[in-house]
């Protein structure tokens, strides 16, 4: 008879103290899930950067880490405002955990066509809202070319309205994160754009591209000659 | 206190009674200080992050402010101008099989000037106010220059204007319930004629003018209609639950329509479709300027009318045509009258334009066809050359295609001479080559040649670059092997087989512009309708030619053709002396002439400006060499023949000059300062400028809403429709039965049946709305953690200092 006695007694201070303890506890893993997206973001994006290295010398889909379900498929970076940052594949909820992705269905980012990358509003995509017309965004695809694009628009759509136009070949480059920046609720029907179309200077060739070009030759031939 | 004294005796709990016995009263009342300093702290935070949550509504005002456009209701974002990628639209993919639309060809030739008239009738069989959205093909080269809209007796013509500011027009006017018609280009081949505000019952009346030229070669002149525009495909009123369900998974952008079937047992809800929905009817008036040795159409069957010794019409037999080939008109001139030069002048705005076509001379070398090489001992040996045949094998490739490109191939295989060089590359996604490098000609590997070209097959991805880059290389290659090769004067040759369904035409210009060096590039279209813009201009910037292979029976003629320039070397360095011109400025097009392979004739359209075309009054100088020889021919001014639309052709041709600039690395604002000029000046359809046509009166009640429906061409064979029928409001009910659905259906008769667009047809219209797509959620539950994590702490704090303050009590008290 001493337990429930006990357990009467315990309750008024201990089970006080102890949820308090739990509360804290549960307070310090809320806040520890924080950071841990924040740190996942981070981290990721330096394994990334290991897979983009080996991807431009000519491998295709190189996992971050071996049990990655998405890869490195561009590199997008925003001299201005120090912004470098290796775009995965596949928008879904896990690549876009590791850094801004690629909308599948839409052209592959740095070519000609019209390519859709969305990131999260509060991890990598939290510069959009200090983007402005005029913003140059550069892109590097997996052969290493770079496309230079210039930020032409910003908009607020609903999602569930959108639809893609698939421009007229030009190569256009649309970054797509969530709206409002600083609600705390994630989820909501918004989202903010911004659309970027390619500078054509460049689309002439860089030097350094062409030197690079010249080196690798001709890595394809594969004489299929037993006939 | 029982409740104490039973904590007392209990030894497991005494344990954990930290605060009251073990904690020295001190430290117990420092960490009270502690925590409340840390509660405070939280506290604080707390109350930041409540006032940027209150405060948030100015921040969106603020970023509004800024320029950020607000976001809007989806009713109000319909007519809203956008300038992103994005149109708001209905949440559903759908595209409507409405209004109907037919169309009338009017083709008139003089000389080697077209002039075409396309009519364009939008009737709107519903009860409801329409938008249509019509995509179509035209000639890559033409110059399309007129937009006329008539709605009964109103008749209204399009203004060109920059293709932001139409656009705005056309959707301000599509708004305020005025009928509006848009005519832009998405591509040089490519045209969107949108219609809004078809009144119910109604008929609207699209006139499209455009201005083509005919292809000359080989003593034959050639022009060319796109026909894909011609009668509606419907799905097959069989079992529609048979038909595959998704359209078109390539994603390809490319206009690559392929061999349709035209079924006229195929019906609609409207009842059985024959020839007699969406009918194409073309006439042609030709008048070639000379009497004429033959004309025929090669794909199509067609009436002759003869007006007189010179003029003809043409009209096409049906009345309507399967729409699964291009129409397609050849004309030769009774040999004695072929002249040397033909000269076509307009005047435009007080200014002269000369169109100029001279052929050079025909040289003795030639033989005209190549069996009686042996008969000529006297003939100069064909020069040793070094071919890549490319040949694509992606999907697209599948079928007919890749049978007439290994028949084209293994033509061009065996005829190569013991003293030639070759290789030959298929490409997919992935890049093969037969040989390591170029090799010799010699039995072996001829027959592995022929061996290799017989077993492909059609499958894969279309990864051009590669494939081209490696080809272009290769030659680069040998030509560095052996010095022997330039001193041999081997022509270094690529011929590249393909249907030419790419999307990343602009990289693949750029990479011949840069490895080109000596050598020639020759595009081979194959296919029934093949991306010809780029072939064309891939050969354009690989100084080659361009050959258009559209039907099986054409492979041995067009490839001997081909073959036969080949194994000659070009006429080059051609200039054009005009007379009396000195300190006067004639633009000319092209500024450089290109090489020219046998049987082609030197075209050139001249601004001759503020001189006066009786003052040239004499003869146009064009020389030129071939090998080691120089030719020259002088072509009169004094009689040109008067054609309409020399003028349009002439801007259409500096228009593609300067935009080409853009593939040479020019300033691309620019260009399109430059190009815009030309545009608007000759109200030319470009990708830079629209046509737009607006009636003045409102016609659409403000309480009707408007529909945007796209007007679906002919679709390729292939593709399939996902058929749904219902307006908009039933599309949420289940479809009818089946078995129902041959059988005419009173109680929808009014109603349009809606079904989703291939993706590839629905994304050319960029006014067309575009797909559906699927935005991620792009927020991660950070903050709401971290919010949640300090209410927590927060708390469990407060908890904390309760239970510390009663246990610090409760000691003061003993």
């Amino acid at each position: 008879m001493r337990k429930p006695f006990n357990l009467k007694s315990v309750s008024r201070r201990t089970a006080t103290v102890f949820l308090a303890c739990a509360m804290i506890g549960l307070g310090v893993w809320q806040i520890g899930q924080a950071g841990y997206i924040h740190l996942k973001a981070k981290v990721a994006q330096v394994l990334v950067q290991d897979a983009w290295a080996e991807t431009l010398t000519g491998q295709s889909q190189v996992r971050p880490w071996p049990w990655a379900d998405t890869w490195p498929v561009a590199r997008l970076q925003i001299p201005e405002l120090d912004v470098d940052l290796m775009v995965l594949a596949g928008a879904n909820g896990p690549a876009l955990a590791f850094g801004p992705a690629h909308l599948v269905g839409t052209a592959a980012p740095g070519t000609a066509g019209h390519s859709i990358l969305a990131g999260h509003r509060d991890t990598h995509f939290a510069f959009l809202q200090k983007v402005e017309d005029g913003t140059q965004i550069r892109v590097q695809s997996p052969d290493g070319a770079w496309r230079d694009y210039s930020v032409t628009d910003r908009q607020v759509i609903d999602s569930r309205y959108a639809r893609l136009a698939s421009g007229n070949g030009e190569a256009a480059l649309t970054l797509v994160t969530c709206y409002p920046f600083d609600t705390v609720v994630p989820g909501g029907p918004l989202r903010y754009l911004v659309s970027a179309f390619e500078q054509q200077e460049s689309a002439w060739m860089p030097p350094d591209l062409k030197s690079r070009l010249d080196s690798k030759g001709s890595t394809s031939t594969q004489p299929l000659g037993e006939l | 206190m029982p409740a104490i004294q039973a904590f007392k005796f209990s030894a497991p709990v005494d344990a954990r009674a930290v605060p009251a016995g073990i904690i020295p009263p001190r430290i117990a009342a420092g960490c009270g200080k502690a925590l409340t300093v840390v509660l405070f702290s939280l506290l604080t935070a707390m109350a930041l992050l409540i006032a940027t949550l209150v405060l948030l509504p100015a921040h969106s005002i603020a970023a509004r402010a800024a320029g950020v456009p607000a976001t809007q209701a989806p009713g109000q974002m319909e007519d809203e101008v956008l300038y992103g990628l994005f149109f708001p639209s209905s949440p559903d993919g759908m595209a409507f099989e409405a209004p109907q639309l037919s169309s009338d060809v009017r083709i008139d030739v003089t000389g080697m000037v077209a002039r075409v008239n396309l009519r364009q009738r939008f009737t709107n069989p519903s009860d409801s106010w329409q938008e249509g959205i019509y995509v179509f093909p035209l000639p890559e080269r033409s110059a399309v220059d007129r937009l006329v809209m008539t709605v009964g007796d109103r008749v209204i013509t399009g203004q060109i204007l920059e293709k932001e500011d139409a656009k705005r027009a056309y959707d301000a006017a599509a708004a305020a319930g005025k009928r509006a018609s848009l005519l832009s280009s998405e591509r040089p081949n490519v045209f969107v004629t949108s219609v809004a505000n078809i009144g119910p019952g109604e008929e609207i009346i699209i006139d499209i003018e455009y201005q083509d030229s005919a292809v000359y070669r080989d003593g034959t002149f050639s022009l060319r209609f796109p026909m894909v525009v011609a009668p509606r495909y419907t799905p097959r009123d069989d079992t529609p639950q048979d038909r595959p369900e998704t359209v078109d998974n390539s994603g390809t952008q490319t206009l690559r329509p392929e061999p349709a079937v035209f079924e006229p047992e195929a019906r609609d809800v409207f009842g059985p479709v024959g020839s007699e929905t969406n009918p194409v009817t073309l006439s042609m008036r030709l008048d070639p300027g000379f009497s004429l040795a033959n004309l025929t159409s090669l794909y199509h069957p067609v009436d002759i009318e003869t007006l007189d010794e010179r003029r003809k019409v043409v009209t096409l037999r049906d009345g309507s045509v399967p729409a699964n080939k291009d129409f397609v008109v050849e004309w030769r001139l009774a040999s004695s009258n072929m002249p040397q030069a033909a000269v076509f002048v307009e005047e435009f705005d007080g200014e002269s334009y000369v169109m100029m076509m001279v052929t050079p001379p025909v040289q003795e070398s030639h033989p005209e066809n190549l069996e009686g090489l042996d008969n000529h001992p006297a003939l100069p040996p064909i020069p040793s050359r070094d071919i890549v045949f490319v040949i694509d094998t992606s999907g697209s490739m599948h079928g007919a295609s890749i049978e007439q490109a290994r028949a084209a191939l293994s033509l061009a295989v065996s005829r190569l001479q013991p003293q030639d060089r070759f290789n030959v590359i298929r490409f997919d996604n992935e890049t093969y080559s037969l040989f390591d490098g170029i090799v010799p000609v010699n039995a072996d590997t001829l027959r592995r040649a022929q061996a290799y070209v017989n077993a492909l097959e059609a499958d894969g991805g279309t990864e051009m670059r590669p494939a081209l880059l490696q080809a272009l290389e290769m030659n680069t290659d040998a030509e560095s092997y052996g010095a022997d090769a330039q001193s041999d004067g081997r022509l270094q040759q690529v011929v590249f087989l393909t249907d030419g369904a790419v999307g990343n035409e602009a990289e693949l210009f750029k990479l011949i512009n840069e490895k080109l060096d000596s050598t020639r590039l020759f595009t081979v279209g194959i296919g029934s309708a093949p991306n010809s813009y780029f072939m064309r201009k891939a050969a354009e910037a690989g100084r080659g030619t361009f050959t258009y292979i559209g039907d099986p029976n054409e492979v041995s003629l067009k490839m001997s053709e081909l073959l036969r320039k080949l194994e000659r070397p070009a006429l080059t360095d051609i200039t054009l002396g005009w007379p009396g011109s000195a300190g006067k400025k004639i633009e000319s097009y092209p500024s450089i002439i290109p090489d020219l392979y046998q049987g082609e004739p030197v075209v050139v359209i001249a601004k001759v400006g503020e001189v006066d075309l009786e003052a040239l009054s004499g003869r146009v100088l064009v020389s030129g060499r071939q090998g080691i020889d120089s030719w020259q021919r002088r072509a009169s001014l004094e009689q040109p023949s008067q054609a309409q639309g020399v003028a349009s052709l002439w801007a259409r041709a500096k228009f593609e000059e300067i935009t080409d600039g853009l593939y040479l690395g020019r300033d691309p604002v620019a260009v399109r300062m430059d190009a815009l000029e030309v545009a608007l000046e000759h109200q030319l359809v470009t990708r830079y400028t629209s046509l737009v046509a607006i009636d003045d009166e409102p016609a659409r009640p403000d309480d009707e809403a408007l529909q945007s429906h796209e007007v679906p061409r002919e679709l390729p064979e292939g593709w399939s429709h996902e058929k749904v029928f219902g307006s908009e409001e039933s599309l949420l009910e289940p479809e009818p039965e089946p078995a129902a659905l041959p059988a005419p259906q009173p109680a929808k008769s009014k109603i349009m049946p809606a079904r989703k667009l291939p993706a590839s047809i629905a994304g050319m219209a960029l006014a067309a709305k575009g797909e559906a797509v699927q935005l991620p959620q792009t927020a991660t539950p950070a903050a709401l953690n971290a919010m949640l994590g300090i209410f927590f702490i927060l708390l469990g704090g407060l908890l904390f200092v309760a239970t510390g303050r009663r246990s610090n009590g409760f000691r003061d008290h003993a």
